[in-house]
């Protein structure tokens, strides 16, 4: 170091950001003139960060000495050497089982919605088509339909048996056209689908039991279920 | 409590305060935010710690504005974030101690490692008392009073003198060792 005791000072001044800007300025000029002087400057600056590493690894030094003396952390059993959960293998695998149960459950509704009653299902697998379906269900493009379109629509889904769409379908047309095959076709649908009080209150209703050849649908059909 | 004030004063209790305060807290949101092992939470908290001291002394931090639990966080996360970039890269561990790459990073487009590196080794070439009284007077920013009651010099003057006679042994070391690896 050649520079005299005073210059030091000020070179200490300036790295610490304690000169006035004619300070500061006087000084620039002489750095960037004096080899010496600018030699010092660079060797200060280095050692001042050098001091400033030893000072922070004493007091790491320090911290870890503290970590020592007390207890030790308790390891985070959730979450210890593993990546956050939105990353983990759990999170994708319940992912998946989610999906899967998901679509499962679905399928297996979709199903059951079609299905008939364990009571019901012997008597209209062998009876339905033949005995139950009252309609015509052929079609002929030179014979004219008599039925509307919300029949024909509540008609054709109790005669492929889906009795859970055809309900509301049929009712509406009960209450709204006062149609007395569309509330028998309920009252079956409900026997079909288990609902068996709901079914004998329809069939043994005075609207379907006035029509003859209705009630001795009915009658035949209750009498054959509760066998 | 102001923690700045308190770091600058009594550092060493202020950093033991702060340690046990937020040690817990932090230690666990580094593992569950971040998923690091509790000996790498451990690692980044320390390190987070002595960081808040570094800008405390160096005046970055002057007014803590929020809590000092959410500073340190703040440190630890960017530290975390670092760890976790690394080890993706999977970039190899650095020779240098921990705090020695911190200072590295900060300086790197104007001083050169080999530097940096080759001034804490003459640091520790000086040996105590220089080089206890020149962090004392550089580092901590203490006045020569303090430094003379810290050191039980005789006055002010002596611990200037000796000051400058510490700073020009230190140089001295410090230009043989750059000499010597320049000519090789």
């Amino acid at each position: 170091m050649k520079s005299s005791q005073e210059d030091i000072g000020l070179l200490e001044a300036y790295l610490k950001g304690r000169l006035s800007p004619e300070e500061k300025s006087a000084l620039e000029v002489r750095l960037a003139n004096e080899a010496d002087l600018n030699s010092d400057y660079s060797d200060l600056k280095v050692l001042l960060e050098g001091m400033r590493i030893s000072v922070l690894e004493n007091k790491l030094d320090m911290l870890k000495g503290l970590e020592n003396s007390i207890p030790p952390v308790a390891p985070n059993e959730n979450k210890n050497d593993s990546p956050p959960f939105f990353l983990s293998k759990k999170f994708w695998m319940a992912g998946i089982i989610i999906i899967f149960l998901a679509i499962f459950g679905w399928w297996i509704f979709k199903e059951n919605k079609s299905h008939l009653s364990e009571e019901s299902a012997p008597l209209f697998a062998e009876k339905f088509d033949r005995e139950f379906i009252l309609h015509s269900i052929e079609r002929s493009a030179d014979v004219l339909d008599s039925l509307t379109v919300e029949q024909k629509i509540a008609y054709d889904l109790y005669a492929i048996q889906e009795f859970e769409d055809a309900i509301p379908k049929l009712n509406q047309l009960w209450k709204i056209q006062n149609d007395t095959m569309a509330y028998f076709y309920m009252g079956i649908s409900y026997l079909a689908t288990g609902n068996t009080s709901e079914a004998e209150k329809i069939l043994s209703d005075n609207a379907i039991i006035s029509n003859a050849y209705l009630k001795q649908k009915a009658d035949s059909i209750l009498a054959e279920y509760k066998k | 409590m102001d923690w700045i004030l308190k770091i600058k004063t009594d550092d060493n209790q202020a950093l033991r305060e702060i340690y046990d305060l937020c040690r817990e807290e932090c230690i666990a949101w580094l593992q569950n935010d971040f998923g690091l092992s509790v000996h790498d939470a451990l690692d980044v908290f320390q390190v987070s710690v002595v960081i808040l001291y570094d800008n405390v002394m160096t005046g970055k931090l002057s007014t803590l504005t929020s809590n000092i639990k959410t500073y340190l966080k703040g440190i630890a996360k960017n530290k975390a974030l670092e760890m976790l970039r690394s080890r993706k890269n999977r970039i190899i561990a650095n020779k240098y101690p921990v705090m020695a790459q911190y200072v590295f990073e900060e300086n790197e487009k104007v001083i050169f490692e080999e530097q940096l590196s080759t001034a804490l080794m003459s640091l520790e070439f000086l040996g105590d008392p220089c080089k206890s009284l020149l962090q004392l007077y550089y580092y901590n920013d203490l006045s020569m009073e303090n430094i003379t009651s810290i050191m039980g010099y005789k006055n002010t003057d002596t611990t200037k003198n000796q000051k400058y006679k510490c700073l020009k042994r230190l140089q001295n070391i410090y230009s043989e060792h750059i000499n010597k690896i320049a000519s090789n």
